[in-house]
């Protein structure tokens, strides 16, 4: 070939590649160079290292996609654990009919306060329960915060038309209750969840009988 | 406790360590939580917890600490049920500590928190 030649051709090999790397730069990896230029060509090596570093840059983007979908796969596994946890730690069980238990054990911070409140209050409604039985033996310490949330959390419940039973208060908590100076107007409390529901199901037995 | 905190105290720091815990998964978008062992020459052993987080800083940090309020001011009854809080948890912290202090730092921000094992007026409990 005479030099115009060469000049045209290489121009032209240039354009070819500038357009498939233009491609690659928005993210399509499918394409390669096509010709097969002879190894005596300048652009020879170029063009077989271009087709190279595009093949590599599909495989990491390969990896990168399926990476991605695992990620979200293991996102959305721990989304659905953490609601199973929120459930597991606020579990609300009609121990008798009409009769709604709740156990609280651990650590009471306030957005536990304020998630069982939600629940409680839900469940109220649902099963139509005529009295809750908060059990807090397994509760050692609330922020005085949390406490106050807690009678409100009560009070809401028998707004709602149930009774509401407190069990399980600990000296320290006591404590915490009275210092806050708040009202327990309305609100039962008993030392034990037995002897909550002995006093709850022997009323209502009466009451049925005398009917 | 190993350093020295009793069962309630202990508790006490528990329930710190989970509402700054649970600020950062809320609203500090990523964060961490160290708690270490000091030994201070004045006042004894005792334990720091810092929580640090790369969320917008506190608008005004004395307001989020008051109860019922985050850092813009009180909560309104529908934020409570948006945000599964009752903007107590910083306080709550406050009280179960010694000090609490805010810092900006280059990511966010962060609260370190100290308590010592022995309290002034201890006696009194």
């Amino acid at each position: 070939m005479n030099n115009d030649n060469i000049v045209t051709d290489i121009n032209d090999r240039v354009a070819e590649m500038l357009r498939v790397l233009a491609a690659v730069g928005l993210g399509e990896y499918s394409n390669r160079l096509d010709a097969v230029l002879p190894a005596d060509h300048p652009l020879a090596a170029l063009y077989v290292g271009v087709n190279e570093m595009i093949e590599a840059l599909a495989v990491e983007q390969q990896r990168a996609v399926e990476y991605q979908r695992e990620l979200e796969e293991r996102l959305t596994t721990i989304d659905q654990q953490r609601a199973a946890i929120r459930e597991l730690s606020t579990p609300i069980m009609e121990v008798w009919e009409g009769i709604l238990c709740l156990p609280v054990v651990g650590i009471m911070d306030s957005s536990r306060s304020a998630d069982m409140t939600d629940a409680l209050l839900k469940s109220v409604v649902s099963t139509r329960a005529r009295c809750t039985i908060i059990d807090i033996t397994g509760i050692e310490v609330m922020d005085t915060s949390t406490a106050d949330h807690f009678i409100r959390m009560a009070k809401a419940v028998r707004l709602l038309g149930a009774e509401c039973v407190l069990t399980g208060i600990n000296p320290q908590i006591a404590q915490t209750i009275v210092h806050m100076g708040v009202d327990m107007e309305g609100i039962t409390t008993h030392r034990s969840l037995r002897d909550a529901l002995t006093h709850f199901v022997g009323r209502h037995s009466k009451a049925a009988a005398s009917r | 406790m190993a350093i020295g905190f009793d069962r309630r105290a202990s508790t006490e720091l528990a329930i710190a360590v989970s509402e700054l815990a649970s600020n950062i998964r809320k609203y500090g978008v990523h964060g961490e939580i160290t708690v270490e062992p000091i030994d201070d020459p004045k006042r004894g052993e005792g334990l720091r917890i810092v929580a640090s987080d790369e969320g917008p800083p506190f608008r005004d940090f004395e307001t989020a600490l008051q109860d019922g309020c985050d850092d813009r001011g009180p909560l309104d009854p529908v934020t409570f049920l948006v945000r599964h809080g009752i903007g107590a948890g910083l306080g709550a912290v406050k009280r179960f500590t010694d000090s609490i202090t805010l810092e900006p730092t280059p990511e966010g921000k962060r609260i370190v928190v100290v308590r010592y094992v022995k309290r002034p007026g201890d006696s009194r409990r």
